[in-house]
């Protein structure tokens, strides 16, 4: 009999966490009996089989449905479900997975303070010494197991055939993203016949999806913007293959990262990416491809070297697929998982 | 001297082997030494965090329970208990009963997290439940376009698809606000958003519309995943160009404009040509976004 493995997570969103996930279901299931947990679902819950996942709002449905599920490994993803784990009685172990970054350190603080966590896992080094240095090795081993792929997930897609070379951005409009940084630097790079590309909006609030539109849209462009508020994961594959064949890459302005799944998502499908180097970020790309944080001047003239250079593009290109493939093979997702959970079990 | 100078030699040998093992001990010993040292140090320098940590917490946790609220909830829970011995699943500990008599916890300052989430999920569950009957009833409705309205109810242009609407027996909903008077509704504050489970909807046999009347945040954010779920999207616009409305009209498959002059405006400002009504209605626009215009976000997803 397989041992049961339950991930818990706050919101079942495509994108994301959910998205390791159904990596997970579909590469773990050879050694455990895989169960999602959510409190809520924004739009996730159907890209799962029906029989695998339990929606749980109240904290109440949250302790039965952990009871009747019977963890062997009870893994909580970044927040919430501590507390109804330990009122169903703490089956299983306890494994901690932390995504968050120094954005949101209150959550390290009070991981810090909680009792009974066998073990944390996180997908960056960063991360992992960003847990140690807070103590929190004191609790529990600290694990660094890299995110994956589904198989299957990098095959070919057909590109758009965009007008011009794509600059494109990825994630929540929330400050530390950000997303005003890229659109400055859009407008900056105007007048090389860039076509600004975001993705993402639609769980972000009144105020950042105006101010967003207005710095967008408010100003005439050579290349009429593109915003997708959402996009199926499954499409995403098209996007990068598109700002490739475009000629232009995936450009990251985020103040802090763990371990950016669509830096990985890129690279694999052959997009380059150019990136602040901040957290988790290093680890993925080659130093070339990296700017300093918060340094426009630097950002804008590395943009600018890889719209202008085909050699210097495929170089950046080729040099984060050379980090990322070996980090995220999918048939080397569980036994680092495994590995990992052998120093809790 | 000679005669036992080999015996000599050879027990200085053996004693020189011997003072050699015994220093060899010494410096493994002081190694070992030094290591529990350093354990020693490191445990105990964790011994004080978690001390530390222990102490904190059992101050926080003092607090806690000497504050007001915990005391008041403690005191619901025992009324609730007394009230109602077996909890129902739904149950979220510490939340006192909606419709229950005046109690100390009406007296609460503030909720706590827990309340506002419970409260929050109430509310939710609520509207999803009248959404679901508004689906259902839109699937029985003898209108052929379920339309759903993104703008301000009380401008005349939404109040005008309302009319038309009901006129046509057209199931219509209202979003970002609360259902009224035959028009459903997804009110503010509903979170996580009930739109993914409406734009979601199968209604066999009828054309799913969204209109927006008026250009903001609800119609930015809803225009592009309504096209992945099959919608027909349309944005109705006076002629004033915003930033929302150029948004808007570059990503709808149609937008509508009062006048040529409006037209020209538009196609200068975003490179697309929208289609002229003084007052469209949801089969004018139906019919402009099916006349084959190319929405970008569909050729870009490729979802044509």
């Amino acid at each position: 009999m397989r041992p049961r493995i339950v991930f818990a997570y706050r919101y079942a969103s495509p994108g994301g966490p959910v998205t390791q996930l159904l990596a997970r279901l579909e590469l773990f299931a050879s050694h455990f009996d895989v169960r999602m947990l959510f409190e809520w679902d924004l739009g996730g819950v159907s890209l799962f089989p029906p029989d695998i996942v339990t929606v749980a709002p109240s904290f109440q449905s949250q302790v039965d449905a952990i009871a009747e599920l019977k963890p062997d490994v009870f893994v909580v993803i970044d927040s919430g479900w501590r507390e109804p784990w330990i009122r169903a009685g703490s089956p299983g172990k306890l494994v901690m997975e932390v995504h968050t970054t120094t954005a949101n350190l209150t959550f390290l603080d009070e991981l810090r303070a909680a009792q009974r966590i066998d073990l944390f896992i996180c997908a960056s080094k960063y991360l992992a010494s960003l847990l140690a240095e807070r103590g929190l090795g004191d609790i529990a081993p600290i694990a660094v197991v890299p995110n994956t792929l589904r198989s299957g997930w990098v095959e070919k897609a057909d590109p758009w055939d965009a007008p011009a070379p794509i600059l494109l951005w990825i994630g929540r409009l929330e400050p530390h993203k950000g997303v005003r940084r890229f659109i400055a630097l859009c407008d900056a790079l105007d007048e090389q016949n860039v076509l600004p590309m975001l993705i993402g909006g639609t769980n972000d609030t009144d105020e950042e999806v105006m101010d967003t539109v207005e710095r967008l849209c408010g100003l005439p462009r050579k290349q009429r913007p593109i915003w997708l508020t959402k996009v199926p994961h499954d499409r995403m594959r098209r996007i990068y293959a598109s700002a490739a064949a475009s000629g232009g890459m995936l450009v990251m302005t985020s103040d802090n990262e763990n371990f950016p799944n669509t830096v990985v998502e890129a690279a694999m499908m052959g997009c380059p990416v150019v990136a602040p180097s901040v957290g988790g970020i290093p680890e993925l790309l080659p130093r070339q491809a990296l700017f300093p944080q918060g340094d426009d001047d630097a950002a804008r003239a590395l943009i600018s070297r890889a719209l202008a250079d085909d050699a210097f593009r495929t170089s950046i290109a080729d040099g984060a697929r050379a980090i990322i493939e070996p980090l995220v093979r999918p048939e080397d997702a569980l036994p680092a998982y495994l590995a990992a959970l052998e120093r809790a079990l | 001297m000679s005669r036992y100078w080999p015996r000599l030699r050879e027990e200085a040998h053996e004693l020189y082997r011997e003072v050699g093992t015994l220093r060899g001990r010494v410096r493994q010993l002081e190694r070992e030494l030094a290591t529990a040292q350093n354990t020693a140090d490191r445990l105990r320098a964790a011994n004080e965090r978690l001390t530390a940590s222990v102490d904190q917490t059992k101050a926080r946790l003092r607090a806690i329970e000497r504050s007001k609220g915990w005391r008041l909830i403690m005191k619901v829970r025992g009324t609730v208990r007394r009230r109602k011995p077996a909890p129902s699943a739904g149950e979220v500990p510490g939340v006192p009963e909606e419709n229950g008599p005046p109690s100390a916890a009406t007296l609460a300052p503030e909720p706590t997290f827990a309340q506002r989430r419970a409260a929050e999920a109430a509310r939710r569950a609520d509207v999803a439940a009248e959404l679901a009957w508004w689906i259902e009833d839109a699937t029985r409705a003898r209108g052929s376009i379920v339309v759903v309205l993104a703008g301000d109810r009380s401008a005349a242009t939404t109040g005008s698809f309302i009319g038309a609407a009901k006129e046509a027996g057209d199931p219509v909903l209202l979003l970002d606000a609360e259902p009224r008077d035959g028009v459903g509704g997804i009110p503010t504050g509903i979170n996580p958003t009930l739109v993914p489970d409406l734009l979601a909807m199968d209604v066999p046999g009828k054309e799913r519309l969204l209109v927006v009347t008026a250009p903001g945040h609800v119609g930015i954010r809803w225009v592009v995943p309504a096209q992945q779920q099959g919608w027909w999207t349309a944005v109705v616009l006076d002629g004033s160009i915003s930033p929302a409305a150029v948004y808007l009209a570059s990503h709808s498959d149609v937008a509508s404009v009062p006048d040529d002059a409006a037209a020209r405006a538009l196609e200068a400002a975003t490179g697309v040509r929208p289609v002229i009504h003084a007052a469209p209605s949801a089969r004018d626009l139906l019919q402009g976004a099916r006349a084959g215009w190319d929405a970008l976000p569909r050729a870009v997803l490729g979802s044509d």
